[in-house]
């Protein structure tokens, strides 16, 4: 692949990146604007407030305004990097979001790190040791991870290690790298777990694949050792499915966060993210939207110019079906 | 040449595939049929009302009465667990269903007539890919209010697309063979083509896509009601009890534990007999 | 469990905890308390500005359960309004018997029906060393006043603040108010610098600026998703405080509060809302729960049918037994009750025996299924009915209990869960839509009036909670008449009518009084209760000397 193409790949990326939060923020605001409550019963909670403070409230989210004017109002701000302050908190939405995403990054990368470790080790043994006890073992606790979402693997890790052998805290992010590494590691493995599972098999059958390759067998015949042939054919070849595959991880985590951040109080993005839903939060929720889908996007993107790196022969097609 | 003797094919690979299932997979319907029984008549099998409230009688551990003990308001865990299956099955078998149905039909059409269905069938998908979907129906069902059938209903309408893009796939696959050509130049009409000839033989896809659709959906439905957007507040959800009893892990872990291993051992039934399906479905593939 | 765990400030939620306890609570009005830290004598408050203790305690490890987002006390701030008072003080306090006491003011003078006069007290002192005057007063009050505060509800009868001299501030009211003469005492009532403020005025209470007052612990550092750091202020007028360094951080819930207690992370929770699911967790004999003047009601739309029918409702007020209610609140509700308005707040209009005779009089709904299914007979519904009862995140448990209740009249309750906001929008929305609701206040101010909120028609514009939308001529004239004395005889003819119209036309079922919780293992806090927060109430917290584990 020329280096023309992937820049022609890269911007067409973008393109489709700057058509997709285009649509994505006009169903957002489209979503809340019919959403039952408004930004300003949120703010008041219920207590008590005076007529001039609704009023003064309701011409200041503009919520007066007709419904396209309100977007472009939006809009206009949002063009130049400006999302507003939430209106439930009334901090700026980038400062809150700011300060979450530390702890949200935080534990997607070590359940990044845990999933491949978990996923691809345990999927190259069954795959070398195939048909034999362990393979057979390691296939069929990968299915029971497979099917256990993360919130009841969260709640069964937090029971054994937290509450049954309290090894691990219960709740809480902690403070500084090994503190964080400690308090995260139970809410990183409930993440990880379903997703290396999907990865273990995933990487078990690209290496299966690969070991019946004959190039693999004239290597062999060459008189090549078995763990010189492992490492400098088998393993390069069997990993490409394995990296394209893992660009679309972080779509998991995201969601799967939600739900982990539920279950060990962590305070992150997720949570934050329903919050907003929930309180009409117009402008955090957009942010949000819009952070969540460049994330994701550009982490596909990555991954696809992963593939390329690794694999040469790939002649990039753009979009295949 | 016959409208029947075009369809041959798929008809003769059927009987030659025809095996019985190993005994993990026996166990796995075994467990499923167990589960579905349950669904059904729940309330009337469980030894209390799962409703009942005895708030005296709260956070009881399991005793010969209560098997699985009572939670915050005193009632009986295990009545609420077999309650609790309907809600776990009844919505991912309506998600399954209707999104075999409309996922066939967009797939076929994608895959056969291609041009604007096809189009934006895959821009859908785009979508899709682009956002995970359960993150979409958090924040929809969020910002709704949530509620069981609105998750269903959300749930249906961003499955239907990753259902159809598997059928256009499979579709594709069989456009150029012989035997659609063949009925073509019979003068048999598209949708005949598409409804009698190819459907047949990518119904063995669609069954296998659709059993891996429920379990995906049961996984997602219960993470709603996990999150407080899916069931209803008191009706018995597998999902709900996990996290309205967590606080109960020191108490009675049971009470949060149970619900959270019948969604797992129920997924893991499910994928393993999506599997089966699948892997017959592919060696057929194979011995053709 | 859902995600959204900040609680609103007006309603901190029943949440559906568990606990080792069984939920019996006793059925006192007044009292009930869980937990080992009912079992021994907290002591009573100090003089103004004193510290109860005098033990040296170098750090206090506090938990809050949500964030404080800003300082600012005209902004909707989660947990703002329990760290606030730390830095920023009130012109007076409330003390334990429900009396005015002096606190930034040392004299105050109602000078005539609606003139108030305070007195700053001397020596008084920001952290920047400059002097309190009137003017920092006046300005404060005037912005918690602005339309745009969201404490402007509580300033609403006043015309104006001055500052005739440097130590004296005059507040004239539109119209005579009762209830004013506890505003300066309240923690919307909280004295900040009129400088800093002016000067930081986009930025005021953020957590880069904080905010600057002449409380004992000063503001160094707020992370609205962590925590706050506080020092001692050493020359604070009440003398240096013994705590040398607050550190308060934040939770997403109770449960992991909970475990940051039972891990030693913290010292204390001043306030915990689901008492016995937190104790269970934090390992047991950590909360203490006294009552406050809030009630938790149920409130039925007496303009909509078939709640319109007064028998339907009264029947309703039969068939709750309150005690279940109480119980399935696991340790938030401080025992039964059955009149909107708590004694608590009666209490100042009389004497003892005087308030007690003119209660016994007000007719009550006791539990009693007979005269529930007698009073529905007599509805224009006899046979029952189905309705849908919406429950904002916590409020389910309760909820349940109460479907549960009426499912034995025959009336069908289908609980219709719905986000704080979309519950917000609901009680506070058009009056004709109003729902059938469980509703907690979450808190209260130390007058009669405080239940004015559900009452009305002033109260039925949007974003106020006459949530019933029971608005009679006679009780709008009632509620005016209340606030237009401060006699106390009238007052209290006043409110036992109020209570008796209310008993008339039940809009509202009372069903318990609600508590207020904090928990610790090695502290207390003395004189907690409903207005702990409106006092630096660290100044209260005590070393606990029996029983400690």
């Amino acid at each position: 692949m020329t280096g023309r193409a992937i820049l022609l790949m890269i911007g067409k990326r973008l393109v489709a990146l700057v058509v997709l939060v285009a649509i994505l923020s006009f169903l957002v605001f489209s979503l809340v604007h019919i959403a039952p409550g408004t930004a300003v019963d949120a703010y008041l909670g219920g207590k008590p407030a005076t007529p001039e403070l609704v009023q003064l409230l309701t011409e200041r989210y503009h919520l007066d305004e007709p419904f396209f004017t309100q977007y472009w109002l939006w809009l206009k701000d949002a063009l130049v990097f400006d999302f507003g302050e939430s209106t439930l908190t009334t901090l700026p939405v980038t400062d809150e979001i700011g300060i979450r995403l530390g702890p949200s990054a935080f534990l997607a990368v070590y359940a990044y790190v845990l999933t491949m470790i978990l996923g691809v080790v345990p999927g190259i043994i069954a795959a070398l040791r195939q048909r034999k006890l362990l393979d057979r073992g390691l296939v069929a606790g990968a299915v029971v991870a497979l099917s256990t979402p993360p919130f009841v693997m969260g709640i069964l890790l937090l029971y054994l290690f937290a509450v049954l052998v309290p090894i691990f805290p219960a709740a809480g992010r902690g403070e500084g790298f090994f503190d964080q590494l400690w308090h995260l590691t139970l809410p990183a493995l409930a993440l990880a777990l379903c997703v290396a599972a999907f990865l273990l098999r995933h990487t078990r059958a690209s290496m299966i694949n690969v070991l019946d390759q004959d190039y693999i067998m004239f290597a062999r015949a060459r008189g090549l050792s078995w763990g010189h042939v492992l490492v400098r054919y088998a393993f390069r070849n069997a990993l490409i499915p394995v990296v394209t595959v893992s660009g679309a991880l972080l779509a998991f985590f995201f969601a799967g966060a939600v739900f982990v951040e539920a279950t060990f109080s962590l305070g992150g993005i997720g949570e934050l993210l329903v919050q907003s839903a929930q309180t009409s939060d117009m402008p955090m929720i957009q942010a949000l939207a819009i952070l969540i889908a460049v994330l994701i996007v550009l982490s596909n993107l990555l991954a696809d110019l992963a593939y390329v790196a690794i694999d040469p022969r790939i002649r990039f097609e753009g979009r295949s079906a | 040449m016959t409208e029947a003797a075009v369809t041959a094919p798929q008809q003769l690979t059927r009987r030659r595939t025809k095996s019985r299932p190993p005994l993990l997979i026996g166990l796995c319907l075994g467990f499923m049929t167990l589960v579905l029984i349950v669904a059904v008549f729940g309330a009337a099998l469980a030894p209390h009302d799962p409703a009942q409230q005895n708030v005296l009688g709260s956070l009881a551990p399991p005793s010969a009465e209560h098997w699985l003990g009572t939670d915050g308001l005193g009632r009986d865990v295990f009545s609420r667990m077999l309650a609790g299956a309907r809600s776990a099955i009844m919505g991912p078998l309506v998600i399954a269903v209707v999104a075999m149905i409309c996922g066939n039909l967009l797939g076929l059409l994608a895959g056969y007539r291609a041009g604007l269905v096809d189009s934006l069938l895959m821009r859908w998908v785009d979508l899709m890919v682009a956002i995970p979907s359960l993150l979409i129906i958090i924040v929809v069902a969020g910002a709704l209010g949530g509620g069981y059938w609105l998750a269903v209903a959300l749930l249906t309408l961003l499955t239907i697309p990753t259902d159809a893009r598997v059928m256009r796939a499979a579709t594709l696959e069989q456009v150029p063979r012989p035997y659609v050509e063949a009925a073509k130049t019979l003068g048999v009409s598209n949708g005949r083509i598409m409804v009698r000839h190819i459907w047949p033989n990518i119904a063995a896809t669609a069954v296998a896509n659709s059993v891996i659709i429920f379990a995906g959906s049961l996984v997602a439905i219960a993470g709603l009601s996990f999150l407080g957007l899916g069931a209803e507040p008191g009706t018995p959800d597998w999902g709900q009890m996990l996290s309205e009893n967590q606080p109960l892990l020191f108490t009675n872990p049971v009470a949060s534990i149970a619900p959270g291993i019948a969604i797992a051992l129920t997924a893991t039934a499910v994928n393993l007999i999506g599997d089966w399906v699948y892997e017959k479905m592919s060696r057929r593939g194979a011995a053709r | 469990m859902t995600v959204a765990r900040r609680r609103s400030l007006a309603l901190t939620t029943v949440a559906l905890l568990g606990a080792a306890a069984v939920a019996a609570c006793s059925g006192g009005g007044a009292g009930g308390s869980a937990g080992s830290g009912a079992t021994h004598q907290v002591p009573q408050v100090a003089g103004p500005g004193e510290s109860v203790t005098d033990t040296e305690i170098p750090q206090l490890d506090v938990g809050l359960s949500g964030a404080v987002n800003t300082l600012d006390p005209t902004l909707r701030s989660d947990s703002g309004i329990y760290v606030q008072p730390l830095g920023m003080e009130a012109l007076l306090r409330i003390g334990p018997d429900g009396e005015l006491q002096p606190w930034l003011a040392s004299e105050w003078e109602q000078v005539s029906d609606t003139v108030y006069e305070y007195t700053l007290r001397e020596g008084v002192t920001f952290w920047d060393g400059t002097e309190l005057t009137s003017e920092d007063v006046k300005y404060s009050w005037e912005y918690l006043a602005a339309p745009e505060s969201r404490r402007a509800n509580f300033y609403s009868s006043v015309q104006s603040i001055d500052a005739p001299d440097e130590r004296t501030v005059r507040v004239t009211l539109k119209q005579p108010d009762a209830s004013w003469q506890y505003t300066p005492a309240m923690f919307y009532a909280i004295v900040f610098q009129k400088e800093h403020a002016e000067q930081n005025a986009a930025t005021f209470g953020q957590p880069g600026t904080l905010a600057i007052g002449t409380g004992p612990w000063k503001f160094d550092s707020l992370n609205p998703t962590s925590g706050m750091e506080l020092s001692a202020y050493e020359d604070y007028w009440g003398g240096e405080p013994p705590v040398e360094r607050v550190s308060v951080t934040f939770f997403a819930d109770d449960n992991s509060m909970a475990l940051a207690l039972r891990a030693g992370e913290i010292d204390i929770a001043p306030l915990v809302n689901g008492p016995e699911g937190f104790d269970a967790a934090a390992g047991g004999g950590t909360v203490t729960t006294v009552p406050t003047c809030g009630t938790a009601l149920l409130s039925l739309p007496t303009q909509t049918a078939p709640w319109d029918d007064v028998h339907v409702r009264r029947a309703v007020a039969y068939a709750i037994n309150r005690e279940d209610v109480v119980a399935a609140t696991q340790g938030r509700a401080s025992g039964p009750l059955d009149l909107l308005i708590s004694p608590i707040l009666m209490r100042p209009l009389g004497s003892d025996d005087e308030v007690q005779a003119a209660l016994d009089e007000v007719e009550r709904y006791p539990y009693d299924p007979e005269a529930a299914a007698a009073e529905l007979a007599r509805s224009g519904s006899p046979d029952g009915f189905s309705a849908t009862i919406p429950a904002y995140p916590g409020a389910e448990a309760a909820t349940q209990v109460i479907a549960a209740q009426l499912a034995e009249l025959g009336i069908d309750l289908r609980i219709d869960p719905v986000g704080d906001t979309e519950w917000f929008g609901a009680v506070s929305g058009p009056p004709d839509q109003r729902p059938l609701t469980f509703s907690e206040t979450g808190a209260c101010s130390p007058d009669p009036s405080w239940n004015d909120i559900w009452l009305g028609s002033a109260n039925l514009a949007q974003g106020s909670t006459n949530v019933a939308n029971w608005a009679p001529a006679d009780v709008d004239q009632l509620l005016a008449a209340g606030l237009a004395t401060q006699d106390p005889a009238e007052r209290l003819g006043i409110y036992t009518n109020l209570l008796h119209r209310l008993s008339e036309d039940v809009p509202y079922v009372p069903l318990y009084a609600e508590g207020t919780t904090y928990a610790s293992t090695t502290y207390d806090i003395a004189g907690y209760g409903s207005f702990w927060y409106s006092t630096p109430w660290v100044l209260n917290v005590v070393p606990r000397t029996d029983g400690a584990s």
